[in-house]
């Protein structure tokens, strides 16, 4: 059920993000040829181009907002609007529809940043850029290869840590918005209020972590009295485990946090949904 | 045999107001019943209820025996009264979604239904009056080879016409062992193909009866007796 849930929910949202993708595909394209066009590009080199910077920059930023919008949007509508009617009498637990929506979601999320990303970066490089390249890549690698494990550990810590970021915001949306159901007329209000005042409670989780980390930081070295090993604490490694330590919070918070989005949001579906 | 539909003590009150306070109800299977009550008497919520869109603040509500789920929502046909279809959407992808979902969806009878009431199966939901999303509704519906079907409100919007064509749908598309609610307002429209009756009033049940025990036990009909028992 849920692979049939999640094709519908692919079919009902890229008619909506692929004529976006593409719009912006070909924004990218006119500027860029428009801008390597030698007399045009003495033309723009003023007003004009400055213009097309700042209508570019408003397309990148709708693209990104219509992400958001249209994943809270699906959820709202499709879960708790009139089409929830539907949606919730098909033989489906309520688990499944919030994975369908999330996943899906998530792909958006995902797709939306690569393609922004390279956008911006296909407008923005030149030949010049293009022969640095390799310069670049082998500047990273060699980077890389100083840090040793820790540096690869590093990448995939703030790869998975960005994906479960976008998983658990998605999932505060969707438990914010199964709480302002429970407003009756004032769903939307509701919504809002909720999720303002999770943000506030998150924060609060956050700075407790942060300084129950920075508090055993902080006692590892008090206890180590000794000049010697106070030094040896502070040697190459040891800013590389403050970073590993600063992530691997922040992802265990995002992860308990996301789950319990996820628990709430199952169980105002299964209980307390209110559907005018 | 297990009735296919029980309300013990049912109770559910939203945030203040009482909408049902104890319900006991049975319906058997095979039988078309008419829910029968003035607005907000707790037909809609029974429903509702029946269908896991609520959950009851007390007391238990069982479809064949089980109480609201997975399994039940595959042997329950729901109409509600609001349009739940996505208007980007045109009818034989939803014929499709309805299929995919459904394993008791006979996608056969629904393009003939469409058929009959001159439905064009390409056309998008966005272009289509309010009766004729009702109809499609009502097809997709009764398309179901389901055990309850639950109908909300399910000739409101149309005209007499459909209306007859879909009553003779509701009494020939469904099979020996399945039952029928039909909630409505609009008794004597469909009186005449209701084996049963269940008036409901204030939450409460005021009176389940055949309809030919009305007619020979005291002398009228169900349309009369509704009035008689309602009246304001």
């Amino acid at each position: 059920m849920l692979a049939k849930l999640i094709k519908y929910e692919f079919k009902a949202t890229a008619r909506v993000f692929l004529p976006a993708y593409l719009a912006l595909l070909l924004v990218t394209v006119l500027g860029k040829v428009l801008l390597s066009i030698p007399p045009v590009q003495q033309l723009l080199n003023g007003a004009v181009a400055g213009i097309f910077v700042v209508i570019y920059t408003l397309f990148i930023i709708g693209v990104l907002f219509l992400t958001f919008f249209i994943s809270v949007q699906r959820f709202y509508r499709n879960l708790l609007g009139d089409e929830g009617y539907l949606m919730h009498t098909l033989p489906v637990k309520p688990s499944t529809h919030i994975w369908a929506k999330l996943i899906t979601s998530s792909v958006w999320y995902v797709a939306s940043g690569v393609l922004v990303v390279a956008a911006i970066l296909l407008l923005a490089m030149n030949m010049e850029s293009y022969r640095k390249l390799p310069e670049f890549i082998a500047l990273f690698f060699e980077a890389m290869g100083r840090l040793g494990i820790h540096g690869w550990l590093l990448v995939v810590e703030v790869v998975v840590l960005i994906l479960i970021e976008i998983l658990s915001s998605i999932l505060m949306f969707y438990v914010s918005m199964g709480i302002g159901q429970l407003f009756g007329k004032q769903k939307l209000l509701g919504s809002i209020l909720a999720y303002i005042g999770l943000t506030f409670v998150l924060q609060i989780v956050a700075v407790v972590g942060m300084v129950i980390v920075v508090a055993v930081g902080a006692d590892v070295f008090a206890s180590s009295s000794q000049l010697e090993i106070m030094l040896e604490s502070i040697s190459s490694k040891e800013p590389l485990m403050i970073l590993h330590g600063i992530f691997l919070t922040a992802l265990g918070i995002n992860v308990v946090w996301g789950v319990g989005c996820f628990l709430g949001t199952r169980y105002l579906l299964a209980k307390k949904l209110n559907l005018e | 045999m297990e009735p296919i539909l029980e309300c013990k003590s049912l109770m559910k009150t939203y945030t203040g107001k009482m909408a049902l306070c104890g319900v006991d109800l049975s319906l058997d299977r095979g039988k078309i019943i008419g829910l029968l009550g003035p607005n907000g008497s707790g037909k809609s919520t029974l429903i509702k209820l029946a269908n896991g869109l609520l959950t009851p603040t007390r007391g238990e509500i069982l479809i064949g025996g089980k109480q609201p789920g997975v399994e039940t929502k595959k042997i329950v046909s729901y109409l509600p009264e609001r349009s739940y279809l996505s208007d980007w959407m045109k009818v034989c992808d939803i014929i499709s979604f309805f299929h995919d979902f459904y394993d008791n969806f006979n996608v056969d009878k629904a393009y003939d239904m469409l058929k009959r009431l001159n439905i064009n199966p390409a056309d998008k939901l966005k272009t289509m009056s309010k009766g004729t999303k009702e109809k499609v509704q009502l097809i997709l519906v009764m398309s179901r080879e389901a055990e309850l079907y639950l109908l909300d409100e399910p000739i409101g919007g149309v005209d007499p016409a459909a209306r007859d064509y879909i009553l003779n749908t509701i009494i020939t598309n469904y099979n020996e062992n399945a039952t029928v609610v039909i909630s409505t307002h609009l008794i004597s429209d469909i009186e005449k193909i209701l084996d049963e009756v269940v008036f409901i009033h204030m939450g409460e049940v005021r009176l389940k009866a055949s309809v030919e025990q009305i007619r020979e036990e005291r002398g009228m009909s169900v349309d009369a007796l509704f009035r008689e028992v309602f009246k304001c």
